[in-house]
């Protein structure tokens, strides 16, 4: 009997663990990106895949495929490009996804329904507008042209913020929530080349229009979304430069005044005036320049997705809903009253204690 | 029967009551309980003294006997009470096996029917009773240290992709929600704590300093239950959080230790596998102990209705809502009764 139990378990063991469900590494193909757009009622989609198989290229660097399919919906788009690839598509290494700027202005709703459901693709992977032909963006380099824009566009979030990367998990926290509204990062073509262009605002799950690099920061100051940056503004008629390493963006509501509080120190990167750098008096000057610049222009931003979009990207109506939920039920996005404080504090010059060009 | 150590008793109780959060415990309490699931875990602690009372009380009357004899001495209709107990606790465990089970299919084999993995775990829990009951709580205390440290690891992983503001407003529906939550807390969870009663209190040595340990035990997973939440809401926020089957296991997607050791969460999740065997095997052998079915016959009937039953996620999340609390009444009316006895007999 003992015996017999052994030889079930030992059967059981080998016949149905996970051998039921394997999938050899070569047998997939293993996805970076995945382009969608739409023509009439098909989904167009471009899926860019890891070359596997052994290269003999010099460099031994690893190249993509592009495959493209087209169906009633994605996931059918996505099964059918299985008529092109010799090897199934595993999604869980997925760098990003590109979504065509006229799909995007009909709705992606298709899409974050999809990604939501899809429990192979780990929700990480990164979400860009398209400006030009999705096919084209993707064939511009034959190395994983998803790595490399994903590469691009951290670094630029990291040195310049003048960009809002944006996982689809953190697209999906927003979408799910009626009180804010997504902002999604685009991209173009500049000549073959693969260029980070304008900021993509939604309403509901429809773009509407773009904001440009510099509305990009001020977005990024006012979510706490910048960590290194630079700014510029006419100090005495002459372009002058501070480089921000440290920001700190507090917003509150009460009786609906939103009070956005800003404070951002780093040091003077570039001075073309020539003023002495060595009394305080001068740097509590050019901070004091920069504040009134920056509160101007961010004011005049947040007016401008008030009046010409009418688009919550902010997600004012949703810090009403959670720090001040008595007044809710009256939110207006029309009629916010804005209280916008900016504190610069310039702590170093850099090398130089005074201008060289005294 | 050889003695169960202390330890190994009140970490079983820890994990026993853990064991449903991360599945339907954590689905249903976010449904009820919405943005206040915080406050309904805060009640619901306090409500489980309640059931803590009546379970020492229960323990510590004729403190030789399991809780078959006690009602066997207390009823006269002894064995309609066990029958009935038995087809609750059964129930229940019909849900929370697919609950696993439905878990390791839709997330990790998707092509695998089902039955397959249930067999393996059905393997596992007639194996495990088979041998001595100590052995459950052998294992069971081993497997507690390791649930603790990979919990510890999703906490410090994930610390700073909380966003606290997330967990607001609070109560802005009245105090009905988190109450109803911390009901559901109760029913969903806090009811397993019964099945240890079918350990008499005379097995378990140095049981003088049981009670205190039982206690540590439930404010600990209270702690976890309510660092799971604000770790959900907070990092998902609860428009998101609320459309998940799994929302935690989604959470722990996000887990990163040191900027470089990530997708590390189907490593952790396994604590909740971990947590499932132990109450599955512990229900098992508690019917076992009550009916004299054998485990295996139990293990197979449970396989097979499972299958029958649940033919889908949907059918199954409809059937719990009601199974579920109709069995957890039963098994409160049950205790309560004998608690009642207890009492008047002094």
């Amino acid at each position: 009997m003992k015996y017999i139990k052994i030889l079930i378990i030992s059967l059981f063991i080998t016949l149905i663990t996970g051998c039921y469900n394997y999938r050899e590494l070569n047998d997939l193909g293993i996805t970076t990106a995945v382009g969608i757009s739409k023509d009439g009622d098909n989904y167009n989609l471009v899926i860019e895949v890891l070359k596997t198989e052994t290269s003999s290229n010099e460099e031994n660097k690893i190249e993509t495929i592009l495959y493209e399919s087209s169906g009633k919906t994605i996931q059918e788009a996505l099964r059918r490009a299985i008529l092109k690839s010799p090897k199934r598509l595993y999604a869980n290494h997925l760098y990003m996804i590109l979504i065509d700027e006229e799909l995007a202005k009909d709705g992606i709703a298709s899409i974050m329904d999809l990604f939501f459901r899809d429990v192979e693709s780990r929700k990480q992977f990164y979400v860009l507008i398209s400006k030009d032909d999705i096919k084209k963006v993707l064939e511009t380099t034959d190395e994983i042209t998803a790595k490399s824009l994903v590469e691009r566009l951290k670094v630029n979030d990291d040195y310049l913020s003048n960009t809002t990367p944006i996982t689809f998990s953190k697209l999906l926290t927003k979408y799910a929530n009626p009180n804010i509204e997504m902002v999604i990062p685009s991209v173009k073509l500049n000549d073959k080349e693969i260029v980070i262009d304008d900021t993509a605002i939604f309403k509901g799950d429809k773009l509407i229009g773009y904001i440009d690099e510099h509305e990009s920061l001020y977005y990024s100051l006012i979510m706490n979304n910048v960590s290194d940056t630079v700014l510029t503004s006419l100090y005495k008629n002459e372009y002058t430069t501070i480089e921000i390493n440290n920001t700190n963006t507090s917003i509150n509501v009460l009786n609906n005044t939103f009070k956005i509080k800003i404070d951002l120190s780093g040091y003077i990167a570039e001075i073309n005036s020539k003023v002495d750098l060595t009394n305080p008096e001068i740097i509590k000057e050019i901070e004091d320049t920069f504040e009134e610049d920056l509160k101007s222009r961010i004011s005049k931003f947040i007016q401008k997705v008030i009046d010409k979009y009418d688009t919550d990207i902010f997600g004012f109506k949703d810090l009403m809903y959670k720090k001040d939920f008595k007044n809710y039920k009256d939110f207006n996005f029309k009629k916010l009253n804005f209280d916008i404080n900016i504190d610069i504090l310039l702590k170093y010059k850099g090398n130089g204690v005074k201008e060289l060009n005294a | 029967m050889h003695k169960i150590n202390l330890l190994e008793y009140v970490s079983t109780f820890f994990m026993i009551i853990m064991a449903p959060f991360l599945g339907m415990g954590l689905y249903n309490l976010l449904i009820k309980a919405s943005i206040d699931s915080s406050i309904s875990v805060i009640i619901g602690y306090i409500l489980s003294f309640a059931f803590l009372i009546i379970f020492i009380r229960i323990n510590d009357y004729k403190s030789n006997l399991d809780l078959k004899d006690k009602i066997n001495v207390l009823f006269k209709r002894s064995k309609l009470i066990i029958i009935l107990f038995s087809i609750a606790l059964f129930s229940m465990s019909l849900c929370l096996s697919y609950n696993i089970n439905n878990f390791i299919i839709s997330q990790f084999l998707s092509e695998t029917p089902i039955i397959y993995t249930m067999i393996i775990l059905g393997m596992l829990i007639i194996f495990i009773n088979s041998k001595d009951i100590t052995s459950i709580f052998r294992v069971s205390n081993f497997l507690f240290y390791i649930n603790i440290i990979l919990i510890m690891i999703a906490i410090f992983g994930e610390y700073n992709k909380i966003e606290l503001i997330n967990m607001l407003p609070i109560l802005t529906n009245g105090i009905n929600r988190p109450i109803i939550g911390s009901v559901y807390i109760l029913i969903f969870q806090i009811i397993y704590m019964f099945i240890l009663l079918i350990i008499p209190k005379d097995n378990v040595s140095n049981n003088k300093h049981m009670n205190i340990g039982l206690i540590i035990a439930m404010t600990l997973a209270f702690i976890l239950f309510l660092i799971i939440i604000i770790y959900t809401i907070g990092s998902l926020g609860i428009d998101l959080a609320m459309k998940y089957h799994y929302p935690a296991y989604i959470v722990m997607k996000e887990v990163s230790i040191f900027g470089f050791i990530d997708k590390i969460e189907n490593f952790i999740i396994i604590h909740w596998v971990f947590e499932m065997f132990i109450l599955l095997s512990l229900i098992t052998y508690f019917i076992n102990k009550l009916t004299n079915i054998k485990n295996y016959i139990l293990v197979i009937l449970n396989i097979i209705l499972c299958v029958i039953i649940f033919r889908n996620s949907t059918l199954y999340n409809t059937i719990t809502k009601v199974l579920i609390p109709i069995s957890s009444t039963i098994i409160l009316i049950i205790i309560i009764m004998i608690y009642l006895k207890i009492k008047k007999t002094g």
